[in-house]
């Protein structure tokens, strides 16, 4: 029998783990209207996981580079604040504001990546740093009240807010649609190009890749760049959902995009995982979340539900992998004696 | 040379947001007329509280864990205990605006019969609970005054600019009129602490000319930190009067603070809330005061209103403001402390 790829069977079993918690909660918190298993539900537990994961694609790049981006809450703020700013301030056309907000967020992401690869800060420590550097500038430029206190924004000009709701028919949510179409872009670029190869080599070896040849610092800024892209396309979406900004958007969110990398398999330690992975893992933290709020349970509770069960998934992930490697080892051998 | 024009550019945009500051606020034409604001049609049915059908209450607190959401929380669960029928359900939104609004599409879609909530920011809220008013759902909101933004069934809040007006008063006439005086801020732009605070520092710059307030930072609410932002201010302000801390918990850091340098009672130490550990602090001098108000009290009138609109046939369509329940601050010194009975501390 021809064994499964490895890479196919890790996608089975994040799927597998999906379903099961699907299950789980449609059997402890009930089906049907109002209750945990219903067409509503379901798709809100979508639209909450498609921010997390339209980061996540870009957060993916940065991990497979053995990298890590710990500023995205705070980039989210800002690039939600500068656009509160021209819709403020200025009459210029929503689009305008749109791909501002985007420019912004490829700054702030160039600004990752030049710290990190070109300055040679370690990962962890530059991006912390950037967090309080943007969340400092949101504070900033934050839009002020008349007695210099900082008020939130609303943005509630048609032109913008129907980007928080749905397209055609109840619950096909712009995010959703934005979701789908930066995974599959993400997809394409990691699986079938150049420099989605290239993501991966530098993850597996930095060494290796520079001397076959590979600008290993350009391609660090750039996947740092995508996921200010992905971060400003995420600001984009909640703002217009939130119909207003403040300068404390996205605090504590750094977490989400991470988290649903690594339990779609992502490792941390650079050199494997996809984008789909992210995906799914994603959909299981907003099922999750979702999960926990219909069960009865005291709300201090659930955050120990969500932690243990985000440890046991990662434990599982590395018995796995130590299963996979030590089989390959047993093989590696037997192979060597024949 | 790619890297500089980079650079250049997000100066710039920083620059020009800068510069907006400066501007006029335009006011955008919306043809397409967004959501938002309530009354319009609501679908709300009555609901017999007496007939034993099950009634399904949400609470969404700000941060579960601070003293005043527990106190709003048991108020909220005291005044329904009576019923069997009733089912009050607590979340917590871990400070984040994004995440309450989550948890609002969830009840509405889970059909909760009422809505309390504690808005993180009253323009992020809006949207989410006008459509819970669409969909019958009443909301009463607690504490932040988010009312301009959208219309729905009730506000009960405490008095916020008055209170720093009060604070201000008292702590003037304890320290004789005079002297330095601090502020140790929480997080910038929560309605009610820029109000309490405004309330304080126009007291203070109209009526008390021999007063002057010589620090403000911020210490976002924790009482950790506003323990190191006095021992900032104690340096360098030797003859430092007076602080006045947003909330109680910092101002009991502050207080740890000036006890740990042998000042206890020599800086005249203000807080607003009146949770227990303040009361208690007051009593034993290492606090000047505090702005009392009763969280229970809060957490069970806005119950009240809620089980009001459920049994009634009465709905916010037909508001077009929304109501406000104010609740009377008290100020809390070493002479009156005694007043508020144990079962009141909260």
């Amino acid at each position: 029998m021809k064994r499964m790829n490895q890479t196919t069977m890790r996608r089975l079993i994040s799927i597998g783990m999906l379903l099961i918690l699907v299950a789980l909660f449609a059997g402890l918190a009930g089906t049907g209207e109002g209750k945990f298993f219903n067409e509503t539900n379901l798709i809100e537990i979508v639209r909450n996981a498609s921010i997390p994961a339209i980061i996540g694609v870009g957060i993916t790049f940065v991990i497979i580079t053995a990298g890590i981006d710990l500023s995205t809450g705070s980039m989210l703020a800002l690039v939600g604040m500068v656009m509160a700013n021209i819709y403020v301030y200025t009459l210029w056309p929503i689009p305008i504001m749109i791909i501002v907000g985007l420019l912004v967020g490829l700054v702030c992401g160039l600004v990752n990546g030049f710290i990190v690869a070109k300055l040679n800060v370690p990962e962890f420590i530059g991006t912390l740093a950037m967090m309080l550097v943007y969340r400092g500038l949101t504070y900033i430029i934050a839009v002020k009240n008349d007695i210099g206190a900082i008020e939130s924004v609303r943005m509630n000009h048609s032109q913008y807010a129907f980007l928080g709701e749905d397209f055609m028919f109840v619950g096909l949510y712009y995010v959703i649609i934005a979701m789908i179409i930066v995974v599959i872009l993400g997809q394409i670029v990691l699986k079938y190009t150049r420099f989605g190869t290239n993501l991966y080599s530098v993850g597996a070896s930095k060494k290796a890749a520079t001397l076959s040849g590979i600008d290993v610092m350009k391609t660090r800024i750039i996947a740092y760049a995508v996921t200010g892209v992905t971060v400003a396309i995420g600001a984009i979406f909640m703002t217009a959902k939130l119909q207003s900004t403040t300068a404390n958007l996205g605090t504590d969110f750094e977490f989400d995009p991470i988290a649903a990398a690594v339990v779609g398999g992502v490792a941390l330690s650079g050199g494997s995982g996809d984008v789909i992975g992210t995906l799914i893992g994603a959909l299981f933290m907003a099922t999750l979340d979702n999960g926990v709020k219909m069960l009865d349970m005291n709300a201090s509770y659930q955050y120990i539900v969500k932690g243990a069960i985000i440890i046991a998934v990662v434990i599982f992930d590395s018995l796995y992998k130590r299963r996979i490697d030590r089989r390959a080892k047993e093989e590696g051998a037997k192979e060597g004696l024949e | 040379m790619k890297r500089r024009k980079l650079a250049l550019l997000l100066t710039a945009i920083m620059a020009l947001c800068l510069v907006f500051s400066g501007c006029e606020r335009k006011v955008r034409k919306d043809s397409g007329a967004a959501a938002g604001g309530g009354g319009g049609n609501s679908n709300k049915q009555k609901v017999d509280i007496y007939g034993g059908e099950e009634i399904k209450i949400a609470y969404i607190a700000h941060d579960l864990g601070t003293p005043n959401n527990q106190g709003w929380k048991e108020g909220i669960e005291r005044e329904c205990a009576s019923w069997p029928n009733i089912k009050v359900d607590s979340y917590g939104a871990e400070e984040k605006a994004d995440k309450q609004v989550e948890i609002m599409t969830n009840c509405i879609n889970q059909k909760y019969n009422a809505i309390i909530i504690q808005c993180s920011d009253g323009a992020a809220l809006a949207p989410s609970i006008a459509q819970a008013e669409a969909a019958g759902i009443p909301v009463i909101t607690l504490n932040l005054d988010c009312s301009s933004d959208t219309v729905h069934s009730a506000l009960v809040m405490a008095v916020d600019y008055d209170a720093g007006r009060m604070a201000a008063d008292k702590m003037a006439e304890q320290i004789g009129g005079k002297g330095k005086i601090a502020i140790i801020e929480g997080v910038p732009g929560l309605e009610r602490t820029d109000n309490l605070e405004r309330g304080f520092i126009d007291t203070v710059k109209e009526k008390y000319k021999d007063i002057e307030i010589v620090a403000q930072q911020s210490a976002s609410f924790q009482k950790n930190t506003a323990r190191t932002v006095m021992e900032s201010f104690m340096q360098q302000h030797s003859d430092l009067r007076g602080v006045f801390a947003i909330n109680d918990a910092m101002a009991e850091g502050a207080a740890l603070a000036a006890e740990n340098k042998g000042k206890k009672g020599d800086i005249c130490i203000w807080g607003a809330d009146g949770e227990k550990i303040a009361l208690e602090m007051i009593e034993d001098g290492s606090m000047a005061g505090t702005i009392y108000t009763n969280s229970w009290d809060e957490g069970s009138t806005a119950a009240k209103i809620a089980l009001l609109m459920i049994s009634s046939d009465y709905d916010s369509s037909v508001l077009t403001k929304t109501p406000k329940v104010i609740m009377e601050p008290i100020v809390v010194t070493k002479d009156n402390v005694g007043d508020i009975s144990e079962e009141d501390r909260w």
